[in-house]
């Protein structure tokens, strides 16, 4: 069986908001499966005892004070839309969830 | 068939920060769209969040005003999904180690004090606001609310009717008052809740299919979803037919909830530890700190007004409902010196101007206004009627209690000569009451009692008007 | 030799001395630029206004005769994730085609405040993901060894640069060993950070608990120099540590008595070409003749960092590039029917192959069925590598490994097969994870005449040891430097 299918991948392009092609969808099925296959071997590891890395640093506690520092600077963010009205960034009516 | 009702409450609370809760914008309400933004709430490339310690100070006091356990190791994950209200297309939350968990709050039920659990309070931010524009065709995005702190309050399913989930909101709000770390304006989204909701057949054990009805933004909102959506689920069960897990809508305009997404299009959010933020570990000193700042909870000053005001457990239970008010008796009975004329007054005049006008109010009454008034009431020196007009006014106009009563001149009317002249003149305007009087009507001293205060303008007082009354018509009977 | 050969020490010593002024040797770089950039393809964005105006403001603070740094009046250039204000910062990618950041990284402030000249924008893998330098929407970079062959990836123009004298000194980026192994690649010296050492804001983020910025050079030296200026703590990075200042040109040449080196054995596999094993052992001959201790020891995990490393990259990567939705910067499709069909359009058109490819892995390396298998297994052998890293390290000095299995390779040759591309990484990726400091120093070349770098790889913050044997190493192998026929003409 193969471990990322046209179906699983559609899937996943799907949750990750990127439309694929039919013919395109077969080349990722297959460069994508061959990877996760390889991807896997880490599966069969014996890591029961391991507890997962989830920050490499020893760093913890990192805050800075209730202080307020932004002006605003609309103008200078909303050069990089070309489409603004009121101030407001526009987008196509969202109906629902996506 | 009978079921009992299940509820769970996720509560998201704003926080009173005075900036955002990874960068330093203004976390205020409102203002001109997309003004209160920069780079880091708008998820420019290449920024990143540093944590604003006041969220985490408001949310252990939270947890402690809660009776929370604080986590010794907490730490931050993304929430990933798409939408434009959030621009980095994830939540910065916590998913599995939140700040505080395992806390209850009590509720007060009828005459019974009932025990919520709280599950967890945990730290996230919050996304912006979506308006329709004018012709519908199109979304206006504004990020001034991104990144604006927030707490999630998460029940365990403890609540059992709608009513029972409006008072714990109550009892929420209240509590988040007291402890000053929100707002808890309920009109302007700086509290929302979502209701999770199953029904079980009585008495049974085997929890029931729950909906999830989102985004509640009053208290009359949540019992009302609440209610109607116990009320369809029981219709499906009577008809033999099967609750689908599923998120709601609740619209409040047709009083009715709609189905946003079934179970099979549950959202995978995908989370996994946000790796721009290093954990959090409280020490016993930060906490202790925090405890040792923290105010007189509604629950302990309910306490303190029985015993050292005297008043009723039920005057002082209403009282403590809401801070301010609370906040005003007390200063009000330091003015005044009788408690329980405060808690009356607080109860009857003070609370139905806050139901017509709204909150607002408290921001013209203070203790010394409000004391000086009920004072010279006490003393006799004003009536009833003149106090409240003394109150009306000074809402209206600022102006002290004192000058109100000499610019109107209300107050009470002792001359003794005027009195009994006013007297002569009601009993001589009536004669049929007088009649009535001498053959034996008591009810007719109250009509004239009523007639001369009234000619008196109201501002007679009312045991010397009663005396006088009583000589006068002795007085004609014995003629 | 013409000036744009110069070390940045050396081109610093002729500004103070006013053999050249700052202008004049900007106008030389940016004509070198104009001469060779087509053939390398280095620079994606050339800014010669600013870049002038900054060589004269240079030049008064030279003029001025205070307490400059040496970094003034010199031309350098940045890889294009690392933002410059209301200077387009492209991430090679259609995105970012016209993205104009409202701020500048932390890194890019600390260069301009000690007078650095910012000539412009280098040439990547999109978004950092590639080891090629192939994948980018500007074409690929050429190796300026022999432009038949890549330089490397994915800061491969930033290495490029360098190497063809296009700039003084860069800044790349290093997730899985993109300043590394192009370095290695195109011969000059590149330096990986300890995690948290380099400020991370303005960097584009790939994988955020993987990146790091640094320096690439020509020389030792000036890798040290670069590091004085950018490493330290910033408030603005929650990843940022705060270390005791360290001044890593002060007695770069000392001597190390006992030095003890290791080579895992792990990183001298088969994968290993023959003709850089020899060559980098050659090099490891020449220390221990010098007195360090060689010796052997196992990394079994190592075996493992590869998946375990693109597992996390691309899990990260997925959410890190979610933002790009073409609603408030970025590309933008104008012919979508609803809100969903404009991200997806957006997305579609404005990410390439490579980068959709790595987003759809760490999409399902961390949708819900997959989660417990991949991504938490990954940080389960993160752990197990940094274990054994530390270990290693209670008993020796330094780990010296070649940075890559081989040296560059032909343009297109691994194109169209990700998973060879993916094995190139396998002596730089377990670095990143373990979050460790690592340079790689040009050693020799093969027998085509294509450079061959040495990596030394040192415990958290001991970037100051491996500049000093690298320094050793490059004292014995010496500067590799491209030998034009038509040199200064």
């Amino acid at each position: 069986m193969s471990a990322a299918d046209v179906k699983t991948i559609s899937k996943m392009a799907d949750m990750a908001a990127i439309y694929i092609d039919e013919k395109e969808l077969e080349i990722y099925a297959s460069q994508l499966d061959e990877v996760i296959r390889y991807m896997e071997e880490i599966k069969s590891l014996d890591t029961d005892d391991e507890e997962p890395m989830e920050h490499i640093l020893a760093v913890k506690n990192v805050f800075r004070e209730d202080v307020v520092t932004g002006e605003n600077i609309r103008d200078e963010f909303i050069k990089n839309t070309s489409i603004d009205e009121d101030g407001y960034f526009k987008v196509l009516a969202v109906v629902e969830l996506i | 068939m009978g079921y009992d009702t299940v509820i769970g409450l996720e509560i998201h609370v704003e926080l009173k920060t005075s900036s955002k809760i990874f960068c330093g914008c203004k976390n205020e309400f409102g203002g001109e769209p997309n003004t209160r933004c920069c780079p880091v709430c708008l998820g420019m490339p290449g920024t990143l969040p540093v944590l604003n310690k006041k969220v985490l100070e408001y949310t252990v006091k939270a947890g402690l005003a809660m009776n929370c356990k604080t986590a010794g190791f907490s730490k931050f994950d993304r929430k990933n999904y798409f939408y434009p209200d959030m621009p980095k297309a994830y939540q910065v939350t916590q998913h599995n180690l939140p700040i505080c968990y395992d806390g209850y709050v009590d509720i007060v039920v009828g005459h019974e004090i009932k025990r919520i659990g709280i599950e967890r309070i945990h730290i996230e931010e919050d996304a912006g606001k979506l308006i329709h524009s004018s012709d519908g065709q199109d979304s206006l995005i504004d990020y001034n609310r991104c990144g604006v702190p927030l707490i999630e309050i998460v029940t365990r399913p403890d609540i059992s009717s709608p009513e029972e989930a409006k008072i714990f909101l109550e009892t929420i709000k209240t509590i988040l008052e007291y402890i000053e770390v929100s707002d808890c304006r309920m009109q302007e989204g700086s509290l929302r809740a979502d209701v999770n909701l199953s029904l079980k057949p009585k008495g049974s054990n085997t929890p029931g299919v729950r909906t999830e009805m989102k985004n509640l933004n009053s208290l009359r909102a949540v019992q009302r979803a609440a209610q109607a959506e116990a009320e369809r689920q029981a219709r499906i069960l009577d008809a033999g037919q099967e609750v689908y897990q599923e998120t709601r809508r609740w619209d409040d305009h047709k009083g009715e909830s709609f189905v946003m997404r079934g179970k099979e299009e549950s959202m995978d959010y995908r989370y996994f530890p946000e790796p721009d933020l290093p954990p959090v570990c409280l020490d016993e000193n930060f906490v202790r700190t925090i405890k040792k700042s923290m105010p007189e909870l509604p629950g302990m000053r309910r306490e303190r007004y029985v015993n050292q005001f005297g008043i009723p457990k039920y005057d002082a239970e209403l009282i403590t409902q809401n801070k301010h008010i609370a906040d005003l008796f007390e200063s009000t009975t330091e003015i005044c010196g009788n408690p329980k004329l405060v808690s009356n007054w607080i109860m009857t005049e003070i609370m139905k101007r806050i139901n017509e006008t709204g909150e607002m109010i408290l921001e013209s009454i203070n203790g010394e206004n409000f004391g000086q008034t009920l004072l010279l009431l006490d003393k006799g020196e004003i009536t009833h009627a003149s106090a409240i007009q003394v109150i009306d006014v000074l809402l209206e106009t600022g102006e002290e209690p004192v000058k109100i009563i000499e610019r109107l001149n209300l107050r009470v009317q002792r001359d003794e000569t005027l009195v009994e002249d006013t007297i002569t003149q009601v009993i001589n305007d009536y004669p049929d009451a007088l009649n009535d009087y001498i053959s034996g009507k008591e009810k007719a001293f109250g009509f004239f009692m009523g007639k001369t205060m009234a000619a008196l303008k109201g501002r007679g007082d009312p045991s010397q008007v009663k005396r006088m009354l009583a000589k006068e018509l002795q007085k004609r009977m014995n003629q | 030799m013409s000036i744009c050969k110069k070390t940045i020490i050396e081109t610093a010593e002729l500004l103070r001395s006013r053999e050249i002024g700052a202008v004049e040797l900007t106008k030389e770089y940016i004509n070198q630029i104009k001469k060779k950039n087509p053939d390398i393809n280095a620079y994606v964005t050339v800014c010669e206004n600013e870049a002038i105006k900054a060589a004269e403001t240079a030049q008064k603070l030279l003029d001025s005769n205070e307490d400059i740094s040496y970094l003034c009046g010199v031309p350098t250039a940045l890889k294009d994730n690392i933002c410059t204000n209301n200077i387009r910062t492209t991430c090679a990618s259609k995105m970012l085609e016209n993205f104009l950041p409202p701020y500048s990284a932390t890194v890019y402030n600390k260069l301009q405040k000690s007078g650095a000249v910012l000539l412009g924008k280098l040439n990547m893998d999109e978004f950092a993901m590639g080891s090629s330098s192939e994948h980018s929407i500007f074409g690929a970079v050429h190796n300026p060894w022999n432009t038949a062959y890549v330089a490397g990836g994915s800061s491969g123009g930033s290495a490029a640069a360098v190497a063809a004298d296009l700039c003084a000194f860069s800044l790349g980026s290093d997730t899985g060993g993109s300043i590394r192994q192009p370095a290695s690649f195109c011969g000059v010296v590149g330096l990986k950070p300890t995690y948290g050492l380099v400020s991370r804001l303005g960097l584009i983020a790939f994988a955020s608990s993987l990146d790091q910025i640094g320096p690439m050079t020509k020389d030792v030296a000036d890798c040290a120099l670069i590091m004085n200026v950018i490493a330290g703590y910033d408030p603005m990075d929650s990843t940022s540590v705060k270390v005791q200042a360290v001044d890593y040109l002060d007695g770069l040449e000392r001597e190390v008595d006992d030095l003890k080196i290791v080579l895992p054995r792990e990183f001298f596999d088969s994968a290993l070409d023959e003709d850089v094993k020899d060559i980098i052992m050659r090099a490891l001959k020449d220390l221990e003749s010098g007195g360090a201790i060689l010796s052997e020891c196992s990394l079994p995990s190592i075996k493992n960092a590869v998946p375990a490393y693109y597992i996390i990259s691309s899990s990260e990567a997925s959410s890190n590039l979610a933002r790009f939705d073409g609603i408030r910067y970025g590309y933008r499709d104008e012919n979508a029917k609803n809100i969903s069909d404009l991200y997806r359009r957006s997305r579609s058109e404005g990410f390439g192959r490579e980068v959709k490819r790595r987003i759809l892995l760490g999409t399902y390396a961390l949708s819900s069925g997959y989660q417990d298998e991949l991504y938490k297994k990954a940080l389960k052998v993160r752990s197990m590598i940094s274990r054994e890293f530390n270990n290693a390290f209670k008993k020796y000095d330094v780990i010296a490994a070649p940075t890559c299995p081989t040296v560059a390779f032909k343009l297109g040759e691994k194109l169209d097969d990700p998973l060879k591309m993916y094995l190139n990484d396998i002596y730089t990726v377990a670095v990143n994870l373990a979050g460790l400091p690592a340079i790689s120093v040009p050693c020799g070349k093969d027998k085509n005449g294509l450079p061959v770098g040495i990596q030394l790889i040192g415990k958290p913050f001991g970037e100051k040891l491996l500049l000093n044997i690298a320094k050793m190493i490059e004292m014995k192998a010496g500067r590799l430097q491209i030998h034009e026929e038509k040199e200064d003409l």
